[in-house]
């Protein structure tokens, strides 16, 4: 895969919360940086603080000690070249999907008719064509990712960040989710080409991303960074994969 | 026979077999039977002899407990007095709203009856039905020092009692019925039925609308505990009694002083139960819509009393228990006598009594044709004939008599006034809503995503709610219209503001601490500004409960109307034109019994009807479209 200059760093990040019992933390010590064009995988056990790197690199959280580096530049605020994806959608319910997906469009102060085209577009690319004015509620749970993918794609971000955006759907829709992710990350109309998805399934890592980035829990911390050098499509089945999965495997254990 | 009606018949056998199973034990079971049925006669006709006796002789036998100076030493008893006084109506309203609760939510019929005289009877101003109730409780008792006390907690009862019942049928409602199946599947049933399902999932609710219920008992207090009819004035010693007394002798040092220790009680009472119920209720949400975000509230000071009360309950919990068998093995003498005897004759009796009526009642709506009719009737049992023959009986007679008696005589003049009368109040109703609504929206906008002054505030409007404004009205009819000069108008708008605003601010925020945590954190991670997550997401997200806030203000505001338009200070009567002051010049100008029907059937009509014309839509609306679910 090409890679491009470095889109963002982390150094040395350490990342507490405090609790009613005390201080926990949750990262320790991640240092790791990111090149334009990677699709990026965080695997690792649950409280392994996967999530709570993407809030990092969105700016929703701000870095107990180090800093993140976005293109060279040290990240203080939300970082409105990044767009989410959240494991359970976060749709506005009394909003219609069109609406939804203009919300970011409108939050960047893009006139409304600019940004109607352009919800229009994302909404046709994930395959919603014809939902535009429907409700979040009347929608099938893998349909409701689709909103939430065209919401975060119609502000073209420089890096798409996803929370585990496929568990909570049937494994049915997730296949057909995962394989048109594949497609509009390759999909030239769409300028997004960074991608950082966290994730528990190491199966769903190895299949998409070019890098893997293994967190092992308490407190997180990186317990190997890996490349997939398998061409795509990749096959479950395939033996250089199962190797893959088990080194995945003995780094968390 | 038709399958439904013999359904219910069965249904209604099985009630009262059930009702008998505590005395069973040791009574055969004809003999059990007769004992069961001269007993209930026994009560009724008891109930009515006195129920009769007690109106017609002590109507008439109304003594006046006269009002002496007020002291400083009266507080701490007059404190205590209130709040056994709130406590024990409360208790009441506990008991009154699991068993209206839980029939109106589990009985077709129940609900079809109970939710909408439940509905009216929450509208209703209950101000405006004090002179009958304390008519009806000062006969009973002859102007006994008990039938006041009674009147009272049954005044501060009807603060309580409706929204508390909600809780517990909306929650009931809400129980997934995959909880039912699996309850009934395991074969849990009757009094554990009870406690493993019902009671736990009402808990939240319950808990957060007593919080609501308190406050208004104690809002209500000061009214209860000063009661007049026509020129005969009751006082009762509590701490409502106090502030008032010492508001009209013009004794501005005790009021401050009583204020200060009735918003101590308020706070403590808030610190030490209300806000670990709060914390252990959470234990019972059958939903999971928000996730916690790790923001150390816990920590904060205010929580401190809070977090130790529940750290010691948890603490103790080998001790509590221990504690429990010695009360166990102490009082068993006591609590066998409830379980076998009273129980049944307090509990049970009703209980089957009611689904007799009940089910007799639905086999009538459910079979049309007479002959069917007729089979039932010769099938149904005794005591379900006789109830529904003296119910019947007794409300014919009741509401012949009333007729009767309005239809004589000519109408009264006030009701010429009453059609303007209450468009004014209505009016004056609308800019007190607007008023708050001016400035709880902003602030709760503010404070959407500040959980900490969140919680600060939600503490003020409980303690704002609480505080009994009505004590306080002549002084601030005084500094307001007296030394400012301000109107009367104005003066009675700022006096519907207290009882209005704290339902909106307290409802306003409750529903901004319902927005799901991803929510908010889309918002912020689309970089959405401060404008659009109002716009897009605080607005939308807090109508519903902002609705309901409204709703109940509008509730409280018909109550508050009663005791705003009317100010007696001293030897003067200030008023102005309203429905609220046409209500009282008819208690006590007038003390016309056919001029208060009148203003109180008209303000109710009218109230239902903006009911159904005006909340119940915009409510339905705005939780149809607003509420969270994916």
């Amino acid at each position: 895969m090409p890679n491009g200059p470095t889109l963002f760093q982390f150094e040395h990040v350490t990342q507490k919360f405090t609790l009613p019992q005390g201080d926990v933390t949750v990262l320790r010590d991640i240092h790791f940086e990111a090149k334009e064009g990677e699709f990026i995988a965080i695997v690792g056990p649950s409280g392994a603080g996967k999530s709570t790197i993407l809030r990092l690199i969105n700016g929703l959280l701000q870095p107990t000690e180090g800093r993140i580096l976005y293109k060279g530049q040290p990240q203080r605020d939300i970082n409105l070249e990044a767009a989410m994806v959240f494991q359970n959608f976060a749709l506005l319910p009394w909003l219609t999907v069109a609406q939804n997906v203009e919300l970011g469009l409108e939050a960047r102060g893009i006139e409304p008719h600019a940004r109607r085209k352009k919800a229009a577009f994302y909404i046709d690319k994930v395959g919603l064509d014809g939902y535009e004015e429907a409700y979040p509620r009347e929608l099938s749970g893998g349909m409701k990712q689709r909103v939430g993918l065209a919401r975060a794609l119609a502000v073209e971000p420089e890096v798409l960040l996803m929370d585990e955006p496929f568990s909570a759907l049937d494994a049915l829709t997730s296949i057909n989710l995962r394989d048109e992710l594949i497609d509009i990350w390759s999909d030239r109309d769409i300028p997004v080409n960074t991608v950082v998805m966290v994730t528990h399934m190491i199966e769903e890592a190895i299949e998409l991303a070019d890098r893997v980035l293994v967190l092992s829990s308490r407190p997180g911390h990186i317990a190997g960074d890996l490349r997939i050098e398998l061409p795509r499509p990749r096959d479950k089945r395939d033996k250089q994969f199962s190797e893959y999965v088990d080194r995945i495997f003995s780094l968390i254990a | 026979m038709n399958a439904a009606a013999r359904r219910t018949h069965t249904k209604a056998q099985h009630g009262s077999e059930r009702a008998t199973r505590g005395i069973q034990k040791f009574i055969p079971r004809p003999i059990q039977r007769r004992v069961q049925q001269s007993l209930i006669s026994l009560v009724l006709i008891l109930g009515l002899i006195t129920l009769v006796v007690g109106v017609v002789r002590g109507g008439l036998h109304l003594a006046e407990l006269r009002p002496e100076q007020v002291t400083l030493d009266e507080l701490p008893s007059a404190l205590m007095l209130s709040l056994m006084r709130v406590v024990s109506s409360y208790i009441a309203s506990l008991f009154f709203s699991f068993v209206l609760g839980l029939l109106a939510a589990r009985t077709r019929l129940g609900e079809k009856i109970i939710i909408p005289i439940l509905d009216i009877l929450q509208s209703v101003p209950v101000v405006g039905f004090f002179p009958a109730a304390i008519a009806f409780f000062i006969g009973i008792f002859q102007g006994h020092r008990f039938g006041v006390e009674l009147a009272a907690a049954f005044l501060i009862f009807t603060s309580q009692a409706w929204n508390m019942a909600f809780a517990v049928y909306e929650a009931t409602k809400t129980i997934p019925q995959d909880n039912f199946d699996a309850v009934a599947s395991f074969g849990v049933k009757g009094p554990q039925r009870f406690w493993k399902l019902y009671a736990p999932a009402c808990v939240p609710r319950l808990v957060y609308n007593s919080i609501l219920s308190w406050s208004n008992g104690w809002y209500f207090l000061v009214a209860c505990e000063i009661i007049a009819i026509g020129n005969i004035k009751y006082h009762l010693p509590g701490i409502g009694s106090f502030l008032a007394l010492a508001a009209e002798q013009n004794q501005a040092k005790l009021v401050i002083w009583g204020l200060i220790s009735l918003t101590t009680l308020v706070l403590g009472v808030d610190a030490l139960v209300w806000r670990p119920l709060s914390a252990w209720a959470e234990r019972f949400r059958q939903d999971y819509t928000t996730t916690p975000t790790p923001q150390g509230d816990a920590g904060s000071v205010w929580n401190l009393p809070s977090n130790l009360v529940l750290q010691l309950y948890r603490k103790l919990r080998p001790m509590r228990r221990m504690t429990w068998r010695m009360i166990r093995i102490l009082f068993f003498p006591l609590t066998w006598l409830v379980r076998e005897i009273l129980g049944p004759l307090v509990w049970d009796l009703p209980v089957s009594i009611a689904r007799g009526v009940a089910s007799e009642i639905q086999i009538q709506l459910e079979s049309p044709q007479s002959r069917k009719w007729r089979d039932l009737w010769e099938s149904s049992s005794w005591l379900s004939r006789l109830v529904f023959w003296m119910v019947g009986l007794c409300a014919g007679l009741l509401f012949g008599v009333l007729l009767s008696r309005w239809l004589r005589g000519p109408w009264p003049d006030i009701a010429r006034q009453i059609p303007l009368a209450i468009l004014i109040s209505t009016a004056r109703l609308v800019a007190a809503l607007a008023l708050s609504l001016l400035w709880i929206l902003p602030l709760v906008l503010y404070t959407w995503n500040k959980p900490r002054i969140r919680q600060w505030l939600m503490t003020l409007a409980q303690v704002g709610a609480s505080l009994p404004a009505v004590a306080l009205f002549p002084l601030i009819i005084l500094i307001l219209v007296k030394r400012f000069g301000g109107g009367m108008e104005s003066a009675s708008i700022l006096l519907l503001l207290t009882g209005m605003q704290w339902y909106i601010l307290f409802n306003g925020l409750s529903g901004t601490a319902i927005i799901p945590g991803d929510l908010a954190e889309a918002a912020r991670a689309l970089g959405l500004s401060r404008v659009q997550t109002w716009k897009r997401l605080v607005i939308p997200a807090i109508r519903p409960a902002l609705i309901t806030g409204m709703i109940t203000a509008w509730g409280g505001g018909w109550n508050a109307l009663v005791v705003s338009e009317y100010v007696a200070h001293q030897d003067e009567v200030l008023t102005v034109n309203g429905i609220g002051a046409l209500l009282n010049q008819a208690v006590y100008q007038l003390g016309d019994g056919k001029a208060i029907g009148l203003c109180l059937a008209a303000m109710v009509a009218w109230i239902l009807l903006l009911n159904s014309l005006i909340w119940r839509p915009l409510y339905q609306s705005a939780a149809d479209r607003y509420k969270f679910d994916a």
